[in-house]
Order: structure tokens, then C-alpha cells, then sequence
């Protein structure tokens, strides 16, 4: 589905927003700091206590507001802290996935990737991947405007003020 | 304030007489003691507007226009209701999104430039349709809808299905626009102008590419927003807008259009976009009785009189909004009816989400169909 009209400039840089789960997911990210793993930094982070948190409506707003990659960072199924958050998450990933194709843009433009526990590595192989797939994919066509440069408030406080 | 005194003069709502006959009708006052059309009205014609702007009630109104059946000053309350949430939203209030503002995001993202959507995979083998054509059928955001919504098991694309259908049937090939953006009838309700204008120029200038004299719907809002709304925001167009009830009732009455045998008891929910906003209310009815076996019984409250489905552009839906839909529901179960039939996605969406909530699913047994699905299974073969 990726159009030829819309080969990436040399040097594009994706901008790609992350909401990563507290518990196994953020301590891979922990420890790839505390081990100094390097890996893209295309990816601005969005913390929730769960990603069950994370409705559908906060994954197309990331995308209105500029993303040009959305990545879901959770725990491994069976070790979700709140036993049913990361099944909710793979329904509504489906789903997204679903609208992002009739909006005509490649379904893996949103990826979901189960991060063991202090996993850093392993984080940053997946986010440097994701970045390089998104690169070559180019910038989202789903930006109504010229992409904002502080787009990251903006998520949060979506976060914060919309319920699912 | 200018422009609020211009609002209400154009609204007619200097000649309301504060009789409150409005708020004794409005299916939301009836559950919310705090909302009420005659003091939404008064607040604005006695100078306190900061806080009508800046308050909730101006989103809670579902704009049913089941007020203005009964104002005898003729004050159009939806329009000023409207026009005030534009000046709210340059103030930058807005109601609250329901859906995790999930179709909201989905109404900006369509207003991109480089937006190239692929939305026309639901259309089953069989069913005809062109690029260009003399007849466009816009098809409206049910593709999204029954993405959206699977978990309430809504089908708004088997409209959209029957609607092509109907339409071969009647030997017109429609052009379908792989690009259609969403009508913005939800933008423009909820005050967001710039938005809604956006959604229109891009709407017009692909339907000028398919040569279409003719547009046909099948959602109300979108007829609605196509036929009255588009000239006045983007100019004369150069197509008519016409809702599909009103093609096929005049093929039935030319005898163009036969259906087959289908015996069943049903019941017709009149959307608000398609009753009181349009004044559509014999053509489906018309459809209906020309499927032999059909019996259609009419609800305690229907036509000019119909209740609302209980929600409007995706703001503020909660436990008022429930009881309105049960209120509804309750209505059409007793008419003894097996299928609850509406004309429009956002009626069937709203109906069904309130019959899955568990202190009803247990009273309520009813299906929910759209008008164009079911006219299309009775398609004579």
C-alpha cells in the first residue's frame, strides 16, 4: 500500500510516539539507559500505568497530531500487572490497525511489542527497527497541518483528558 | 458580543415568549433538571453569555429539533445552538468526546491534503458501481463505523450494500469515491467551522471529478449537510442531493421497483436529520409497505413526534442519553415489533449500544436494521 509519490527526502527523521506500559515495558527502558544501549531517538515517550489504558481514540490522535509511527510498549501477555490489560490492548491494536488501512496508510505504521522484563536490548533493537521501517515509509499522510513542534503536550494532555 | 445579538436575531429567538412548552418537549430536560431549552434562550437574550458560552449545557442539546415542533414563535433553537458553539469553540470550549475522541480525530485527519484512504473494500461481488457517473452515492463514514463498533454488533455497511443494490436494481451504476471524506456534519455541530469547511471543499472538488449530477445518500446527516449545508459554506453546487427514500419511493410508485415476500412485523424509527430537519417522512414508509408480508406499526411517538436516538456528534453521551435511548427502545418493543428499522448509521449505532447494556438486554428483545439493508434482502429475484 506504500505510494510511489511519496519516496522519503534523504534525511527524513520519523517522529514517532511511543506509550509504554510502567511495569515490564519501562523497565526495558530503564535498563537500556542504565546499560547505555544506543538505539534511534526518533521515539517520545508517553507513560501510562497500563497500555490497556491506551483506547483507539489516543492512537488516531497521535497520528492527527504528527506521528509518523505509533509504537505500543506493554508486558508480555501473561505478566500484564492487571491481568486483562494487555488482551485489551491487542483488541484495540487490531482495531487500529483495521482503520489506518482504510485511511490508506500501511497497517504497520502501529506496532505492539511485548517487552520482557528490564529488556532493554531487546527495546532497542524493536525501536530502532521500527524507526528504520518507518523511515522508509515516509511521513504520514494523516497530518492535517503542518506537523506541530510540540505535539507532546498536546498528546498528554489527550491522555489525560479523554476516556475510552 | 455582536455576534451573539446578530445569533439571536437571525435565530428568531427574540420572539421567544418564555412559555418553556420547549423545555417541557426536550427528551433531555425530561431527564436532566438542569438543562433546559427555555433558559439556554433566556441566558442569551438577557446578557449573561459568558456563561452560557462557557458552560456545559450548550453541548448536552441533541439538536432533535423536537422544541421547534412545538415553539409557537418558531425560534429555530438548533441553529442558535449551533451558532453559538462556534463562538464557544473560538473560545476553545468544546463538549466531551465520547469514543476517547476517537472520531474526532478521525474528522481532522480526513481534512488532510494528502490523505489517500482505501475505503471501498466492503463492496461485495456482485454489486455495480464506476468511477465517473451521471449518479454518485456517498456513502458517509460507515466503513469506519463498523470498524469502530464491531463489539455492539453494528452492520451500517449492509446500507450501504442494499443501497448499491437498489440502486443496479434499478439499472443506475453509481460512482463511489475511494477518497470520500466525511461530511463534517459532527465538525459543524460541535462548532468547529474551519474544519467542517475544510471536509466540504475536498468533498465537492472530488465529486466534481466523478461528473455527478446527482448525489445520493443514504445517511440523513449527510443529506442534510450536502444539500442545506454545503451551498451556504462553500457555494452553488452543481449537483442535487437527493436521499435514497426518495429515489425508490418514486420507482415503487411507478412500479419500477418490486420486492418479494417478507413477513415480518416492523417498526420505523424516524431519524431527526431525515424527519424534522428534511421533512422525509412518507418515502421510507412508502419503501416499507410495498414489501408484501411487511407489517409496519407505527411507534406511540413517530414522525414530527419521533424521539431522538439520544446522542449527537459524538459529545456528551452518559446516563441521560441512556435513558432516552431505553425510553426508545421501550417504545418500539411495544409495538410488538421483531425489527427496530432506522435510516440512519448514528440511530442504528446509539439504539444498539443501549440494547447491549445489561440493564436492558435482559427486557429488550429486538433486532436493529437499517430501511436500505432490509429493502434489499426483499429485492424480487
Amino acid at each position: 500500500m506504500s505510494r510511489g509519490n511519496r519516496s522519503p527526502k534523504p534525511g527524513f527523521q520519523p517522529r514517532i510516539a511511543g506509550f509504554v506500559c510502567n511495569w515490564s515495558a519501562y523497565s526495558g527502558v530503564e535498563m537500556a539507559g542504565v546499560q547505555g544501549t544506543e538505539y534511534a531517538a526518533n521515539m517520545r515517550l508517553v507513560k501510562v500505568m497500563c497500555l490497556g489504558r491506551v483506547h483507539g481514540g489516543l492512537l488516531l490522535k497521535a497520528f492527527e497530531l504528527g506521528a509518523d509511527g505509533v509504537m505500543l510498549l506493554g508486558c508480555p501477555v501473561e505478566s500484564c500487572h492487571y491481568e486483562f490489560g494487555m488482551e485489551r490492548t491487542r483488541e484495540v491494536f487490531t482495531q487500529a490497525r483495521r482503520v489506518l488501512r482504510l485511511l490508506g496508510v500501511e497497517p504497520q505504521r502501529l506496532a505492539l511489542v511485548e517487552v520482557p522484563l528490564g529488556g532493554g536490548a531487546f527495546l532497542a533493537r524493536q525501536v530502532s527497527g521500527f524507526v528504520r521501517y518507518v523511515g522508509r515509509a515516509g511521513p504520514s499522510p494523516l497530518c492535517p497541518t503542518p506537523r506541530r513542534k510540540r505535539a507532546l503536550p498536546a498528546m498528554e494532555a489527550a491522555v489525560s483528558q479523554t476516556r475510552g | 458580543m455582536a455576534e451573539i445579538d446578530q445569533i439571536i436575531a437571525e435565530t428568531g429567538a427574540y420572539s421567544c415568549l418564555d412559555c418553556g412548552k420547549c423545555t417541557a418537549v426536550c427528551p433531555i430536560s425530561r431527564y436532566d433538571p438542569d438543562y433546559s431549552p427555555r433558559l439556554v434562550v433566556h441566558n442569551a437574550l438577557s446578557g449573561r453569555r459568558d456563561g452560557l458560552l462557557r458552560g456545559s449545557q450548550l453541548w448536552s442539546c441533541l439538536t432533535c429539533a423536537l422544541c421547534e415542533e412545538r415553539c409557537h414563535s418558531a425560534v429555530r433553537y438548533c441553529e442558535l445552538i449551533k451558532a453559538l458553539r462556534a463562538e464557544a469553540h473560538v473560545l476553545g470550549e468544546t463538549g466531551e468526546c465520547t469514543h476517547g475522541g476517537a472520531l474526532q480525530s478521525l474528522m481532522h485527519i480526513m481534512t488532510a491534503d494528502s490523505l489517500r484512504q482505501d475505503r471501498l473494500g466492503w463492496l461485495s461481488k456482485g454489486l455495480r458501481t464506476v468511477a465517473t457517473s451521471d449518479t454518485l452515492y456517498f456513502v458517509g463514514c460507515q466503513p469506519y463505523f463498523d470498524i469502530l463498533f464491531s463489539d455492539l454488533g453494528v452492520h451500517t455497511l449492509d446500507a450501504a450494500r442494499g443501497a448499491v443494490a437498489l440502486l443496479n436494481r434499478l439499472d443506475i451504476v453509481p460512482a463511489l469515491m475511494p477518497n470520500e471524506r466525511c461530511c463534517g456534519h459532527d465538525l459543524l455541530w460541535a462548532g468547529d467551522v474551519e474544519h467542517f469547511v475544510r471536509l466540504a471543499e475536498h468533498n465537492v472538488k472530488e465529486i466534481r471529478k466523478t461528473k455527478a449530477r446527482r448525489v445520493v445518500t443514504t445517511c440523513p446527516e449527510c443529506y442534510l449537510t450536502l444539500k442545506a449545508e454545503y451551498p451556504r459554506y462553500v457555494g452553488e453546487l452543481s449537483f442535487e442531493v437527493v436521499h435514497l427514500s426518495q429515489l425508490l419511493a418514486g420507482a415503487v410508485a411507478n412500479g419500477e421497483l418490486k420486492f418479494r415476500r417478507l413477513k415480518r412485523r416492523v417498526t420505523y424509527h424516524d431519524p431527526c436529520r431525515l424527519g424534522r430537519a428534511s421533512g422525509i417522512y412518507d418515502e421510507p414508509r412508502a419503501i416499507l409497505e410495498a414489501i408484501p408480508g411487511l407489517e409496519l406499526v407505527e411507534m406511540a411517538r413517530s414522525r414530527a413526534a419521533a424521539l431522538c436516538c439520544g446522542t449527537q456528534a459524538w459529545m456528551n453521551c452518559g446516563a441521560t442519553n441512556k435513558q432516552i435511548q431505553a425510553e426508545r427502545l421501550r417504545e418500539a418493543t411495544a409495538t410488538a415489533a421483531d425489527i427496530l428499522l432506522t435510516a440512519c448509521p448514528k440511530c442504528q449505532i446509539h439504539l444498539k449500544c443501549a440494547l447491549k447494556d445489561d440493564s436492558l438486554s435482559g427486557e429488550l428483545h429486538l433486532e436493529i436494521e437499517d430501511v436500505f439493508s432490509l429493502a434489499a434482502r426483499a429485492l424480487a429475484r
